[in-house]
C-alpha cells in the first residue's frame, strides 16, 4: 500500500463526538419511510406459513460462492490500525484516564479485536464474572483478583458483567469507580453502544473520553467487499446492478483512478442505501449484501464445473468458468427496492420487546437470564424467542441467544419507536 | 325575521341545489365516518409518537371536511351577498343560541380544543373525577376511556368551566408514582438508593427520562415515592405494579418493614 494510498484511509477509531452516521438521500429516506408505513399497514399477519414465491430469474448465490465472495469478516485484519488507533488514545489520555473505554455497536467486531490484541501483546484478559459474582459483592472476589499487578488488562466486553435487576448493577458502579479512581491500573474496557447508553442515564455523572469505530461509509463498505471478494478467489468480481448493469462497488483499476477517468456506466446508489440502513455497522451490511447477491444461470454451470474439480481433481478442474472473461467475473446485485429484510409484529408486543432490549442491553442472554431481566416466565421466554427466532430475528449465540445482524436495524427502529432507550450509534 | 331579509333569501334556494346540498352533505359525511374508522384503525398498527400523530389528525380532517362542505354549500343554495349571509347565519345563531344552547357551547369549545388542545388523542386526562385515555374528540364531546376499559363521554363544554389535568399532553412521557410507606427505623440513603436501582431495571422503565425518588417523615413512618416514566403512557398500570412487585421485593430483602395503618371499625 503506498503512502497516498494510507493517507486515503478512514480512520478505525474516532472520538465519540467524531463518529458521524453514513447519510442516505432525501428520495431514499422518504422512499424507505414510505414504504415502513405502507408495510406496517398492509401487514395482516407476522410469520406467514406459505414459503415465499421466488419469481426473479437469478437465483441467490451457492454456499460455495458465497464463501468465496463474502467469506465472514475478519476482524483481526485491521488489527494493526486498530492497536495504532487505542496506543495514541491511551497517551493522550494517559495522566487523567488511565482506563480507555472503547464503546461499539454490536457486530462492529470490537470484541474479537480486543481479544486479539490483547493475546498478542501479552496483556491479561479479564473473563466475565459469574452469576453469583454479579449479583453478590463478597463472591466477586476472585473476579476482581484478575486486575491485581502492573500488566495492562483488557476487559472486552463491560455488557456481560452487569444482569438488569436490583442486585445486577453492583459490580458495574464499583468497576467503573475503580477505574475513575485509577485503582485498576492501566486497561481497555470495551462496551456494547446499549450498555454505555443505559450506564449513561443510571450514572449521569459518567464522564469518561471514549473511542468508537467509525461508521462504515458506502465508499468503506465498497472497498471492504471488493477485498473480500479477492482474499479467496484469484479473480476480480464486478458487482453489477440486476437491473440496468451500473456499478455497485467499483471496479479496482477505477476506484485508484481519479473521477475524470472513471467508467462511463453509472454507479448505482445501492451502496449509499446500504450503508445508511445499516447505520455504518459492517457485519450488518455484510449480511444484507450476502443476501443480495445474485447469480446468472451459466454461473451456476461454472459452479457445478468447479465442484465437480474440486471432487475429483480431475482436468475439468483446471478449466476456466465461462463466466470469467478479461480476469473478472460478474457478481449480480439486486436493486435496494428488492432486497428483503425481516421484519417485527405490527402493533406493540412488550414481551417480544422486552426480550429484545434485553438482549441488546447484555450483548446476548440466556434463558434463564432472560427470565430474570425480563420478569417474564420460562414459557413466555421460549415462544417468544421462538417466533423471534422464525422471523430472523434473533439466533443462538455464544451466551445462549442475540439478535441477527440483518434484523439488528430493524429491532432498533422497532425498539425506538415503541419508546424504549437505544444506544447512540 | 322577514325584515333581516332571511325569507327573501330562503325563497331563492331551489330544488335542485337543495339536492346538490344534500348530496354533498352525504358525501362530506361518508368521508367523516371512512376518517373516523380508517385512521384509528392505522393508528392501531403503532405506537409511540407515530400513534399519537395519526389519532390527532382525525379531529383536524374532521374539521378541514366540514369547513370545505360550508364552503361548497353556500354558493349552491344562496347568493353570497352580503345581506343573504347576515339574514342565514344572523337567523342560524338565534335558533341555535335559544334551542340549542349547551350544543353550541359544545361545538365551539371543540373548534377551541383543536388550537388550544387541551387534551388530544392518546392523552390521559382527568376531568371531574373521571381519569383515562382520550380516544377519539368529537364534534360535540371526547370520548375517554377508563382503565376499566369504560368509555365516559366529556363534553367539550366541560372546557369552560371544569379543571382538566392532562397526565402526557401530548407527549409519550408519562410520569408514574409508586409509593412506599416503611417503618422509619431504617437506613434512608441506602433505601433511597435501591429504589432509584428498582425503577432503573425495570423493564418498562423509560430510563432516558428522571428518575426520582422523593421520601417524607409522616407519624406512622416513612413515605417513599418512587417516580419513573414507563415505555409508553398506556403501560402504567402494569408499570407502577411491576415497580411496586419489585420494590416490595428489594425491601424485604434489606429487612425494612412495610407499615400499615390499623383498619377502624366501619371503615371500607
Amino acid at each position: 500500500m503506498t503512502d497516498d494510498q494510507k493517507k486515503e484511509q478512514p480512520p478505525i477509531l474516532v472520538a465519540r463526538d467524531q463518529w458521524s452516521i453514513p447519510v442516505s438521500s432525501v428520495q431514499r429516506t422518504l422512499a424507505d419511510g414510505i414504504k415502513a408505513f405502507v408495510t406496517r399497514i398492509r401487514q395482516s399477519t407476522w410469520l406467514e406459513d406459505s414459503p415465499a414465491q421466488d419469481a426473479e430469474k437469478l437465483k441467490p448465490l451457492s454456499k460455495r460462492r458465497l464463501a468465496r465472495w463474502t467469506p465472514p469478516p475478519e476482524w483481526n485484519r485491521e488489527l494493526a490500525g486498530f492497536a495504532d488507533a487505542i496506543d495514541s488514545w491511551q497517551q493522550r489520555w494517559a495522566d487523567t484516564q488511565p482506563v480507555s473505554f472503547l464503546v461499539a455497536p454490536p457486530f462492529t467486531g470490537v470484541q474479537t479485536s480486543l481479544e486479539t490484541l490483547c493475546r498478542d501483546r501479552g496483556w491479561k484478559l479479564i473473563e466475565p464474572p459469574e452469576s453469583y459474582s454479579i449479583h453478590r459483592a463478597e463472591d466477586a472476589q476472585k473476579w476482581w483478583s484478575q486486575f491485581e499487578g502492573d500488566t495492562p488488562w483488557v476487559l472486552p466486553e463491560l455488557a456481560h458483567c452487569w444482569l438488569r435487576t436490583p442486585t445486577g448493577l453492583r459490580l458495574i458502579r464499583r468497576l467503573l469507580g475503580a477505574a475513575a479512581s485509577g485503582e485498576l491500573g492501566k486497561g481497555i474496557v470495551g462496551s456494547s453502544s446499549w450498555t454505555w447508553k443505559y450506564w449513561s442515564h443510571l450514572m449521569p455523572e459518567l464522564r469518561f473520553a471514549v473511542l468508537t469505530p467509525q461508521a462504515y461509509d458506502h465508499a468503506r463498505l465498497g472497498q471492504w467487499f471488493r477485498d473480500l471478494s479477492q482474499y479467496q478467489s484469484q479473480t476480480e468480481v464486478h458487482f453489477r446492478l440486476t437491473t440496468n448493469g451500473s456499478w455497485v462497488v467499483t471496479p479496482l483499476d477505477d476506484a485508484h483512478k481519479n473521477g475524470s477517468n472513471k467508467r462511463a456506466q453509472k454507479v448505482s446508489t445501492f451502496l449509499r442505501d446500504l450503508a445508511s440502513w445499516s447505520r455504518g455497522i459492517p457485519e450488518v451490511a455484510w449480511a444484507v449484501w450476502r443476501d443480495s447477491l445474485r447469480t446468472e444461470p451459466e454461473d451456476d454451470l461454472d459452479e457445478a464445473v468447479l465442484q465437480d474439480g474440486s471432487d475429483c481433481e480431475g482436468d475439468r478442474a483446471s478449466e476456466k468458468p465461462k463466466a470469467v472473461v478479461n480476469g473478472y467475473q460478474h457478481g449480480w446485485v439486486i436493486p435496494w427496492s428488492q432486497v428483503s429484510l425481516p421484519s417485527l409484529p405490527p402493533g406493540e408486543s412488550r414481551p417480544l420487546a422486552f426480550l429484545l432490549h434485553s438482549l441488546l442491553l447484555h450483548g446476548g442472554l440466556d434463558n434463564e437470564r432472560l427470565e430474570i431481566t425480563t420478569g417474564l416466565s420460562a414459557d413466555d421466554v421460549g415462544i417468544c424467542l421462538h417466533s423471534l427466532r422464525r422471523a430472523e430475528l434473533v439466533t443462538s449465540h455464544a451466551r445462549g441467544w442475540f439478535v441477527t445482524p440483518k434484523g439488528y436495524p430493524a429491532i432498533r427502529r422497532y425498539l425506538l419507536s415503541e419508546g424504549f432507550m437505544v444506544d447512540g450509534f | 325575521m322577514g325584515d333581516l331579509g332571511l325569507k327573501d333569501a330562503l325563497d331563492a334556494i331551489t330544488s335542485g341545489a337543495i339536492v346538490d346540498a344534500a348530496i354533498l352533505i352525504a358525501v362530506a359525511w361518508l368521508f367523516i365516518l371512512g376518517v373516523q374508522k380508517i385512521l384509528p384503525g392505522i393508528a392501531s398498527r403503532f405506537s409511540g409518537k407515530p400513534r399519537l400523530y395519526i389519532l390527532a389528525a382525525v379531529p383536524l380532517l374532521r374539521l378541514v371536511i366540514i369547513l370545505g362542505v360550508i364552503i361548497l354549500i353556500v354558493p349552491i343554495l344562496l347568493e353570497p351577498t352580503f345581506e343573504n349571509l347576515v339574514a342565514v347565519f344572523g337567523a342560524l345563531a338565534l335558533a341555535l343560541g335559544f334551542a340549542f344552547k349547551d350544543y353550541a357551547n359544545s361545538l365551539i369549545a371543540g373548534i377551541v380544543t383543536l388550537y388550544e388542545m387541551p387534551y388530544r388523542p392518546g392523552d390521559w386526562i382527568e376531568v371531574d373525577g373521571q381519569y383515562g385515555e382520550v380516544r377519539s374528540i368529537g364534534t360535540r364531546a371526547a370520548v375517554i376511556v377508563t382503565p376499566d376499559d369504560t368509555a365516559v363521554v366529556i363534553p367539550h363544554g366541560k372546557l369552560w368551566s371544569s379543571l382538566i389535568a392532562n397526565g402526557n399532553d401530548g407527549t409519550g412521557n408519562l410520569m408514574c408514582v409508586a409509593e412506599f410507606y416503611l417503618d422509619p427505623e431504617h437506613d434512608a440513603a441506602e433505601v433511597k438508593a435501591r429504589l432509584r436501582d428498582v425503577a432503573f431495571t425495570s423493564p418498562w422503565t423509560k430510563t432516558y427520562q428522571p428518575v426520582i425518588v422523593v421520601l417524607s417523615e409522616r407519624p406512622w413512618g416513612t413515605c417513599y415515592r418512587l417516580k419513573a416514566y414507563p415505555v409508553d403512557p398506556r403501560d402504567q398500570f402494569q408499570f407502577i405494579s411491576d415497580l411496586t412487585i419489585r420494590g416490595k421485593a428489594v425491601l424485604r430483602q434489606m429487612n425494612v418493614r412495610q407499615v400499615t395503618a390499623p383498619v377502624m371499625a366501619g371503615e371500607t
